[in-house]
């Protein structure tokens, strides 16, 4: 069962786009040679900062990590995360135009991070990654 | 804010009681915190930390030189409270550290020593 992520709007966001599985081999020749392993892209990944958050919006988010498990059980995304973009740019962004199957979760080796930056006020860095899986 | 007074007084617990202060000056400044988000067109913030800083200029007799010069040289100032009260009554006191000091002498004139100090700990703003 996805795990919803808190609807707060990022301060700031990055996202790279997900990979195509495939292999190259390069002959003694020097020609290269590439060959695809599959018929969808999978591994995007998000980077969210949220600055100078309240303290409710950061339990918000470690409360998202903890209830998913960290990366396993996956997480429904907000549209306001992708706040400042156009409808179609958003659909790149949240991995929806590569086609269905791309699930969301927190990335399984970093955690967010927590900067405290004064009183009830927070910074907090969330890494995300979109994979091909199940569930 | 800026609050100078010219006509009210100045102090600074410590200081022998002969010392003039021309004039004296407290700046209240108050931090603030970015919230903008990336779907906002105009920039947001949030208030963050609030701190005060301020000078005097000091005239008196050169035997007085010690007491300001004292407290800027020892390690550990200790527990200073500056108190200006502006001529309408209200007063901003605090705690402070003096930053520098440093004294002008011309021939024929009283010696003037400006004092620099950064407020620690809450400020006491009283009412009118």
């Amino acid at each position: 069962m996805a795990t919803a992520f808190p609807s707060i709007a990022p301060t700031g966001r990055s996202f790279v786009a997900p990979r195509w599985p495939t292999q190259t081999q390069t002959s003694q020749s020097g020609v290269i040679t590439r060959r695809l392993w599959g018929s969808r892209p999978s591994r995007a990944t998000l980077s969210l900062r949220f600055n100078n958050i309240s303290d409710t919006n950061t339990s918000a988010i470690l409360n998202a990590y903890n209830t998913a498990k960290g990366s396993v059980d996956s997480l429904t995304l907000p549209s306001v995360l992708f706040d400042g973009a156009d409808t179609t740019l958003a659909s790149w962004l949240n991995a929806s135009a590569t086609g269905s199957g791309l699930l969301w979760a927190f990335a399984e080796d970093s955690p967010p991070q927590v900067e405290s930056v004064a009183p009830g006020r927070s910074n907090v860095s969330v890494s995300l990654t979109a994979e091909l899986r199940i569930s | 804010m800026a609050v100078t007074s010219t006509t009210g007084s100045f102090s600074i617990t410590g200081l022998d009681s002969t010392v003039v202060v021309r004039d004296a000056s407290v700046d209240i400044s108050r931090d603030t915190l970015e919230t903008t988000n990336l779907g906002d067109s105009s920039r947001t913030y949030v208030t963050g930390l609030r701190g005060a800083s301020g000078s005097a200029t000091l005239l008196y007799e050169n035997s007085l030189l010690d007491d300001v010069y004292a407290k800027i040289n020892t390690d550990s100032q200790g527990a200073i409270t500056a108190t200006l009260t502006l001529t309408i009554g209200k007063t901003i006191s605090g705690s402070v550290l003096i930053t520098s000091v440093g004294s002008t002498v011309t021939v024929g004139d009283v010696t003037s020593t400006n004092v620099a100090f950064t407020f620690t700990g809450d400020l006491t703003i009283s009412s009118t």
